[in-house]
């Protein structure tokens, strides 16, 4: 059978209506009948149970794996409100699909080990080239959960995937595994056999100001920061009073100059959007704060954050071509925030991704509350990061 | 210093020697060195700390910059999209001229990407309140909505303040009466909201709320652009679906009307094709009727004549012949009738053929010529032998151009002159029969070719003729797929124009 790999987008209106029209759209796409995995990513704006049901009838007993997004990402660029299948059918490519939750707080490494022992045993005696993840964004510790999956993959095993969404509210996010529509949930696909994976990832920020210290942490919450509440140091650049930034100016402001982290090793900054402000000045971000971590303010503008995707882009696309294969589907996960500040640029982002793996190289994504990726790509698979704010993209060649 | 320090210190300064006084001066100058090295890195220091002051006091400077930048460039976004999904609602909306489809099309789709979490819209149809389109509210809401609404009462309610063209709106800038706003946000279950009128020409026949519920998302003054020209365009299609109903409504009647009229005309058509065959078959039978006798008296007043008989009396010869001459022109009246009768009732078939018009124009000419001759009438025949050939009947067409060509000598005085001219044009040849004669008064021209029609004139009272020649003509003509027309001036002339197909 090979390898074929086929997309299909509808904007509905109808939630059923939504789910089948695009899975049929990449059943006729695909040419085939024998599917062995569907990806599905679809808005929040429609009835999930009813898009999964309507999938299902499309791809009758064939598995699928998904997430709810803040919008969703095709060949045909990016839409708020819409559904959009991948289809794959393949004997050349091993995958290991899985599913945990709903995932309580402090069983959040327990699950994600268990998440990645389902998938390492569907795919007994292959190659694992690498993981995706979709993970719902609100629960407790992700941070956790990517420790425990490292744990069975190991620390440089590439993961890369995003964190569900909704449509900006932090409400509710929604994770596919089959016919049943999950909340608070991870689900997985290990990639392996005879194939390749490449990941790379981008953000385009750059680093403003001076190098700041910080003083006190724990997790995902900034306590102080050169020995001084967290908060000042946004109250400080904008010249606000803390409480107009708690009043949810903050989450905005943020949105637009996020924190970022220098990690000496990896030698790039990792993002972190601010959720909220404590009473006592407590930044709460959004994923845990790298240990050591030297802080500064970002600063990014469209073009550089366009860029950066290109320039992702690329480095996936150069390591499936050092291997003498053929870039066969592309996955992304790219942050709510690029969305929300692209704003009618966001077309523009994944036009350029498009025009880097060319523009019949079937591309799925979905926009995300928080990224995974490793942050060096190429030959070097590094460790897996809680990214924000940031591109996520994995590239499977055959 | 006491004797003992003294004496200590002179030993020591003895002790030293040269090499120890060298010593001793270069750790002083290295000491003070270094203390001078440390002094200019501690100001090269706080130099260093005093530009990373600046650079981030202009950090500090390019944030506040790039945030009012993006705040403007997120207006400007939210404003282009906006207007992107108004003009797709527009060309949706304006797409139907059915009322009820226009409210199915406001879809969710345009609602979210106007940046809108709910909207509800609502008609007043024969005083009463109705909702006709909604989307983010179930029936239970819009009940209670709708029952809120008209238990307000007053000059200040909802429902009043609409009516009389006012917006409600509550953005991010603006602030109602506290307790106003408290009930609006109450009854539609919104934080942030535009109540606007739908009117039709100035007359305010419902509204739309539209709006955010959460306080994360707040509605700003720029939005009350998009809601007010979201609700002109709805009440625009909403005034075209009812203008296009009075349109179908009265175009119904229209039909209506010209159905029956078309009825009424074609049953009359039907009479008067049957009167008219009726006639056909009189004429035809009565003339039928006539000829076999006529033809007997010009029979019997031939051989009278011809005095095969017997002799006869001069004078009777000579009444005779009258009524022999008179009896060639009933025939030829008969005949003519006869004619009409056949090609108005479709009975006579042409035998069409492929001719050239010169040589026709030449034999009616020649046949003509003494009648020319003999009124010095002049002849100007422009009808070249290289025209383009014609399809007629041959012995129809000659009949025509005898007809005409008659007429023309006729009517033309003494020197006149008769002009023939035939061009071609497009798939028809024209063919004009030109004199210089007396002309038609303009109020017969219309009648001209009509059956027994004379006009009646000095000149033709004198002039001999059925009124049957120009109607013959007219039929042949038209049997032949050609039209005739004349024009004509008195005491100048008149041209007959009649069109032939080409072969």
């Amino acid at each position: 059978m090979s390898t074929k790999i086929a997309v299909g987008i509808s904007r509905g209106p109808n939630s059923l209506e939504a789910g089948r029209d695009a899975a049929f759209s990449a059943k006729v796409n695909l040419g085939s009948d024998e599917i062995t995995l569907a990806i599905a990513f679809s808005s929040i704006n429609f009835d999930l149970s009813e898009v999964v049901r309507g999938i299902k009838r499309v791809i009758k007993s064939a598995p699928l794996v998904g997430s709810s997004g803040a919008g969703a990402i095709t060949n045909a660029g990016s839409q708020k409100r819409a559904v959009v299948v991948m289809l794959i059918a393949t004997s050349d490519i091993k995958l290991g699909i899985s599913a945990v939750g709903p995932i309580a707080s402090g069983k959040e490494r327990a699950s994600g080990r268990d998440l990645t022992q389902q998938a390492m045993d569907q795919t007994k005696g292959f190659n694992r080239h690498a993981f995706s993840l979709f993970c719902d964004s609100l629960i407790n510790n992700p941070a956790d959960l990517l420790s425990g999956m490292q744990e069975i993959l190991g620390a440089s095993f590439p993961i890369s995937g995003g964190f569900s969404a909704d449509d900006g509210h932090f409400g509710k996010t929604y994770q596919f595994f089959d016919s049943q529509v999950l909340s608070y949930s991870a689900v997985g696909i290990l990639w392996g056999g005879n194939c390749e994976c490449s990941i790379a990832t981008g953000h385009g920020w750059k680093a403003l100001g001076r190098p700041l210290t910080v003083t006190s942490h724990k997790l995902n919450r900034i306590k102080t920061i050169e020995g001084k509440p967290a908060v000042g140091l946004y109250e400080d650049y904008f010249d606000e009073n803390v409480n107009d930034l708690k009043q949810s100016k903050l989450s905005k402001i943020a949105l637009l100059y996020p924190l970022g982290f220098y990690v000496s090793a990896e030698d790039g900054y990792i993002l972190r959007n601010v959720l909220a402000v404590e009473d006592d000045g407590s930044l709460i971000c959004q994923g845990n704060i790298p240990p050591g971590a030297e802080v500064r303010l970002m600063i990014g503008t469209k073009e550089s954050l366009i860029k950066a995707s290109q320039d992702a882009a690329k480095s996936a696309k150069m390591y499936i071509d050092k291997k003498n294969k053929r870039t066969i589907a592309v996955i992304i996960a790219d942050s709510f925030s690029r969305y929300k500040l692209l704003g009618r640029n966001a077309d523009k982002e994944i036009e350029t991704i498009r025009e880097v793996f060319g523009h019949n190289t079937p591309i799925i994504g979905f926009y995300s509350f928080g990224e995974q990726a490793p942050l060096s790509a190429l030959d070097y698979m590094g460790k897996s990061y809680i990214l924000n704010e940031s591109i996520s993209i994995l590239a499977i060649g055959v | 210093m006491s004797l003992l320090s003294a004496k200590a210190l002179e030993i020591f300064i003895n002790a030293l020697g040269l090499f120890g006084w060298l010593a001793v001066i270069l750790l002083v100058a290295y000491s003070l060195d270094k203390k001078e090295r440390l002094k200019k890195a501690s100001k090269r220091l706080s130099k260093i700390e005093s530009a990373f002051d600046n650079l981030d006091e202009q950090a500090k400077l390019i944030v506040k910059t790039d945030l009012e930048l993006n705040k403007t460039q997120e207006e400007l976004d939210r404003k282009v999209s906006g207007l992107f999904t108004l003009q797709r609602i527009s060309r949706t909306i304006s797409r139907t001229f059915d009322k009820e489809e226009v409210f199915r099309r406001i879809e969710k789709s345009f609602l979210e990407d106007l940046g809108f979490d709910k909207v509800l819209l609502f008609i007043w149809k024969d005083n009463i309140l109705t909702h006709r389109a909604s989307v983010n509210y179930d029936k239970d809401k819009i009940a209670s909505i709708l029952d809120s609404l008209q238990a307000e009462k007053g000059r200040g309610s909802i429902l009043s303040r609409i009516k009389m063209g006012k917006t409600i709106a509550k953005t991010k800038e603006t602030v109602l009466g506290e307790t106003f706003e408290e009930d609006v946000k109450k009854i539609f279950g919104l934080e942030y909201f535009f109540v606007t009128p739908i009117q039709l020409k100035e007359k305010t026949i419902g509204f739309i709320v539209i709006g955010n519920t959460s306080e994360e998302y707040p509605i700003t003054e720029g939005d009350s652009e998009l809601v007010k020209i979201l609700s002109t365009q709805i009440g625009e299609a909403l005034e075209n679906a009812q203008l296009f109903e009075e349109t179908w409504k009265s175009h119904q009647e229209l039909e209506t009307k010209v159905k029956l009229r078309t009825r009424e005309l074609s049953q009359a058509l039907d009479e008067i094709k049957q009167v008219s065959k009726r006639k056909s078959d009189f004429i035809s039978a009565v003339s039928h009727e006539l000829r076999t006798p006529l033809t007997s008296i010009k029979g019997y007043a031939s051989i009278l004549i011809s005095e095969k008989l017997g002799q006869i009396p001069q004078k009777v010869k000579e009444r005779l012949k009258k009524i022999n001459y008179h009896s060639d022109d009933l025939t030829q009246l008969i005949n003519d009738l006869l004619d009409i009768s056949r090609i108005e009732s479709g009975k006579t078939e042409l035998d069409l053929k492929t001719l050239n018009l010169s040589e026709l124009v030449n034999e009616a000419l020649d046949l003509l010529s003494p009648q020319i001759k003999e009124k010095g009438l002049e002849t100007q025949i422009t009808v070249s032998k290289e025209l383009p050939k014609l399809t007629a009947d041959r012995r129809q067409l000659e009949r025509v151009l005898i007809n005409l060509i008659g007429n023309a000598i006729k009517f033309t005085p003494k020197a006149g002159t008769i002009s023939v001219a035939a061009k071609a044009k497009d798939s028809n040849m024209q063919i004009d029969i030109s004199d210089t004669g007396v002309g038609i008064p303009a109020k017969d021209l219309p009648y001209i070719f009509d059956e027994f029609y004379r006009s009646e004139t000095a000149i033709n009272e004198n002039i001999k003729g059925s009124g049957l020649g120009l109607s013959l003509v007219k039929y042949i003509i038209a049997a032949h797929n050609g039209k005739i027309w004349v024009k004509s001036e008195i005491k100048k002339g008149s041209t007959f124009s009649f069109t032939l197909p080409l072969a």
